[in-house]
C-alpha cells in the first residue's frame, strides 16, 4: 500500500514536529495534491522553525510524498544541486531537506513510503490554473505585474541556461495573490515541480513529463529537456496573464487553460527529434484537425488573444506571442529577455518595483480622485499635527485619519508594504483590518480603507497608461 | 483526461445484500468497502486539488442495492461536493437484484451520454459479493459496454468478494497480474461478471503501475476481493482516469 496520510498525524523532521493540515475543501481527508509524480501534502509546524515559512503564524511546509515508480535515490543529489537556484526570484522550493535513510532513520522506519521525500518551503497563494478555471477578474495591473514576474523568473533562469521543462498552469504560483497575508517576503511569482529542470550539469531524468495540456506542442508528447524548453509553454502563459484582465479573454477561456489542448500547434521545424516523422505526422494532423468541429472556433481564441494583446499591451507584446505560436521550431520562439524589453516600463524616478533594472511607478489614488506619485522611499500617511508642528508625507484631513496613521515603504523584495502605525480606528486592506505593527504587502489595484472612511487604492503606472 | 471542463463520470454500484455484514479481513464486508470507497474517494480529492481549491474533475453517482436501488447522492454530484458530504454509511439488508442497479446505471448514462462528447469514458464500477437474484443483470452490463463517447466505450468495472475465484491465492497484491481473458476461473458467477467487465484501459494501467501495481496489458477490470488490500486495488482502479 502507498502512504495514507492522515489529518493531524504526527511527523518529527529533523527535531521539529509537523502535523498533517485537513483540506480546506474536504473535511476529514489531507491537504493533498497530486501531480504527475507525486502528492504533496502540506503539513503545520507545531512549533516555530526558522527559514521562510510565515513567522507569527502556523509554521507550513510542503511534503512531497513521491509515487513508488519516481522515488529514486537520485532526488537526494538533485536538491544539492537545486540548492544553488534557490536564491534566483521564484524559485524557493529549490531549497529543500530530502528525507534519505542516513538521516532520517526514525520517520523512514515508521513511514518507509516517505523515502526520499521533499520537505520545502510552502508557497502561498493561487496556482495560474485557478486563476483561469473560477475566471477570476484581475486589473490591467495585476495583469502586467504578474506577467512581467514571469518574465523576470524566466529571464533569470534562461540567463544561466535553466530551463523547468514542465511550465504550466498549476505549476505556477502566485504569492502575489495571496488571501492572507505573508509578511516574510515572496516573489510575486513562484514556479513549483521542479524535478524535472534542465541545468547544464544535471542529469535527464528517467521518467521526463510529457509537458501540461494547453501549454506543449502537439508534437512533443514525449515532454523537452533542454535550455530552450521553457519558450514555448512560457510565451503561452505571459499571453494569458497579460490578457487575462480582458473580459473578452476571460470569456472565450477554455478551462484549465485558456486553449483547449487540442489547438494547440505543432513543432514542425527541423530542429525537431526527427524531421521527416514529424512531417509525416504533421501531413496526418493538420488536415483532421481542421476537420475537427471544434478547429475554427477553438483557433478563433488565438486570434482573441492576439487582438487583446496588441490592443492593451501594444504590437511589440502581440507580435512576440504570435512569433512563438508561429515558430517552427523552439529557437524560433522569443527570449525572455525579450519579453522583459518589451513589456511596458514605468516613468522615471518613481520606480518602487525593479524589473531588471527598470521600473514601474505606483501611484495612490484618493478618493476625490487625486493621484498622487508615490516615492521609492516610505511614506507617511496620516493628519497634520498643528500643535507638535508634524506633518505627515501625506496629509489627509479627515477626522477618521489618526496623526500618524500608517506607512508605505518598499521592501527588500521590491514589493510595497503598509503598516499600521497604531491608529485609532484602524487600516483596512481589501476589507480586511490589518494587525496594527505589522507589514502586509500591496498589488496595484488594492483597496486601502482609512478608520473604514477613506478610501485610497493603489495603481501601477505604466508606460501604456503615461502614453494616453 | 479527467478536467474541469470535461470531467471523468464514475457510477458506483455497491451491493449491500444481507451477505455484506459477513467478515472479510476481521472485518464486515460493508466496512471495508466503505473504507476502500473513502480512499478512492480521497484520492479524486488530491487528483482535483491545485492550490487551495477543489476542482470539480469527477462526477460521482452512488446506488447501494438489496431488494431495490438507494441513490445514495440524489444523483450525479462533483467530486468537491461529494468530499463535503464524505462516505455515506452503509447497512447491510436483504436480497440482490444486481439487473435493477444495472438498470439503473443504464438509465443515468443514457441521460448524460450526449453532454458527455469530450469527456473520457464513463466507468460504471460494480461491488459484490454474491451472486444476482432476479433478472440476470448481464445482458444490460453488455449493453452498457457498448454504450461509447468519443474517448472510447463506457467501462465496467466489478469487484467481486469471494474465497472461490481463482484456483491460486494471491499472494502479493502489488505483484499479481490481474485476471487476463483466458484465465481459468472456479467460480460460475466469476466467469459470468468477467463477461460484464471491460479490459482495462492503457492510461488507467499507467496510473496503476505509477502506484506499484503491476497489471498486465489486456488484464480485465475484474477484482477479486478476497483482502480488504484487493478490495482497495478495485476502487482505486476505479479512480484512476487520469488527470494532470
Amino acid at each position: 500500500m502507498t502512504f495514507q496520510a492522515q489529518v493531524n498525524q504526527e511527523f518529527v523532521i529533523d527535531g521539529v514536529s509537523y502535523r498533517m493540515a485537513e483540506h480546506p475543501a474536504a473535511p476529514g481527508i489531507p491537504y493533498g495534491q497530486e501531480g504527475r509524480q507525486a502528492i504533496v501534502y502540506q503539513l503545520l509546524a507545531s512549533s516555530p522553525t526558522s527559514g521562510e515559512g510565515q513567522r507569527g503564524h502556523t509554521d507550513r511546509r510542503a511534503l512531497k510524498v513521491f509515487k513508488p515508480r519516481y522515488r529514486l535515490p537520485a532526488l537526494a543529489g538533485l536538491a544539492d544541486r537545486l540548492a544553488a537556484f534557490a536564491v534566483l526570484p521564484g524559485l524557493a522550493v529549490c531549497r529543500r531537506t530530502v528525507l534519505i535513510p542516513q538521516q532520517h532513520t526514525a520517520p523512514l522506519r515508521q513511514h518507509p513510503d516517505l523515502t526520499y521525500a521533499v520537505l520545502m518551503p510552502w508557497i502561498e497563494g493561487p496556482t495560474w490554473m485557478e486563476i483561469l478555471v473560477e475566471k477570476r477578474e484581475l486589473t490591467p495591473e495585476q495583469s502586467l505585474a504578474l506577467a512581467a514576474s514571469l518574465a523576470e523568473i524566466l529571464c533569470a533562469m534562461e540567463q544561466r541556461s535553466i530551463a523547468h521543462c514542465d511550465l504550466s498552469g498549476p505549476n505556477i504560483m502566485l504569492p502575489a495573490l495571496a488571501q492572507s497575508p505573508t509578511p516574510d517576503p515572496q516573489f510575486p511569482v513562484a514556479l513549483v515541480d521542479v524535478e524535472q529542470l534542465y541545468a547544464p550539469g544535471l542529469e535527464r531524468p528517467e521518467a521526463l513529463p510529457g509537458g501540461s495540456p494547453g501549454y506543449v506542442y502537439r508534437t512533443a508528447p514525449g515532454g523537452l529537456w533542454g535550455a530552450r524548453a521553457d519558450r514555448f509553454a512560457g510565451a503561452v502563459l505571459i499571453a494569458e496573464m497579460l490578457g487575462w484582465c480582458d473580459k473578452r479573454v476571460r470569456d472565450a477561456a477554455w478551462g484549465e487553460s485558456y486553449f483547449n489542448p487540442d489547438e494547440m500547434p505543432l513543432e514542425t521545424g527541423p530542429a525537431s527529434q526527427d524531421a521527416e516523422r514529424l512531417r509525416l505526422r504533421l501531413s496526418v494532423l493538420r488536415p483532421a484537425a481542421k476537420q475537427d468541429a471544434g478547429w475554427a472556433r477553438d483557433s478563433q481564441r488565438y486570434h482573441l488573444l492576439v487582438t487583446v494583446l496588441r490592443e492593451r499591451w501594444g504590437q511589440g507584446v502581440a507580435g512576440l506571442f504570435e512569433r512563438a505560436w508561429n515558430a517552427e521550431t523552439l529557437a524560433d520562439c522569443a527570449t525572455f529577455g525579450e519579453w522583459l524589453v518589451t513589456l511596458p516600463e514605468g516613468g522615471p524616478g518613481t520606480t518602487t518595483k525593479k524589473r531588471g533594472g527598470d521600473g514601474l511607478s505606483y501611484e495612490l489614488v484618493l478618493a476625490n480622485g487625486e493621484v498622487l506619485a508615490l516615492p521609492q522611499r516610505e511614506v507617511i500617511i496620516g493628519r497634520r499635527d498643528p500643535e507638535h508642528l508634524a506633518e505627515p508625507d501625506i496629509n489627509i484631513e479627515h477626522k477618521a485619519v489618526s496623526r500618524p496613521h500608517c506607512r508605505i515603504f518598499p521592501g527588500s523584495d521590491g514589493r510595497l508594504y503598509i503598516e499600521d502605525l497604531k491608529s485609532m480606528n484602524g487600516t483596512m486592506l481589501n476589507n480586511r483590518r490589518i494587525a496594527p505593527g505589522k507589514p502586509f504587502p500591496l498589488a496595484p489595484g488594492d483597496q486601502i480603507m482609512l478608520g473604514f472612511k477613506v478610501r485610497l487604492t493603489i495603481r501601477l503606472t505604466t508606460a501604456t497608461d503615461q502614453g494616453k | 483526461m479527467a478536467t474541469s471542463r470535461t470531467p471523468a463520470l464514475v457510477i458506483y454500484l455497491l451491493d449491500v445484500s444481507a451477505s455484506m455484514a459477513r467478515p472479510l479481513g476481521g472485518k464486515r464486508r460493508i466496512d471495508v468497502v466503505v473504507e476502500a470507497l473513502g480512499a478512492a474517494l480521497r484520492q479524486m480529492v488530491f487528483r482535483s486539488t491545485k492550490g487551495g481549491s477543489l476542482l470539480p474533475r469527477y462526477r460521482i453517482a452512488l446506488f447501494a442495492y438489496s431488494d431495490h436501488v438507494y441513490d445514495l447522492l440524489d444523483g450525479i454530484k462533483t467530486v468537491d461536493h461529494v468530499a463535503h458530504l464524505g462516505v455515506p454509511e452503509l447497512s447491510p439488508m436483504h436480497a440482490t437484484e444486481t439487473a435493477k442497479a444495472f438498470a439503473c446505471a443504464e438509465k443515468l448514462l443514457q441521460a448524460e451520454l450526449p453532454n458527455l462528447w469530450p469527456c473520457p469514458a464513463p466507468l460504471v464500477c460494480h461491488m459484490t459479493d454474491g451472486t444476482y437474484n432476479g433478472a440476470d443483470p448481464e445482458p444490460i452490463a453488455r449493453r452498457i459496454m457498448g454504450m461509447s463517447v468519443p474517448d472510447g466505450n463506457v467501462l465496467v468495472e466489478n469487484i467481486f468478494i469471494s474465497d472461490s475465484i481463482l484456483p491460486q491465492p494471491i499472494t502479493d497484491p502489488m505483484r499479481w497480474p490481474g485476471i487476463l481473458p483466458g484465465d481459468r476461473l472456479t467460480n460460475e458467477y466469476a466467469r459470468k461478471l468477467r463477461a460484464m467487465s471491460s479490459p482495462l484501459p492503457e492510461s488507467y494501467r499507467a496510473v496503476m503501475l505509477e502506484n506499484n501495481y503491476h497489471l498486465a496489458p489486456k488484464a480485465l477490470m475484474l477484482l477479486p476481493g478476497i483482502s480488504p488490500e484487493l478490495v482497495a486495488m478495485g476502487f482505486q482502479m476505479s479512480a484512476a482516469t487520469p488527470a494532470h
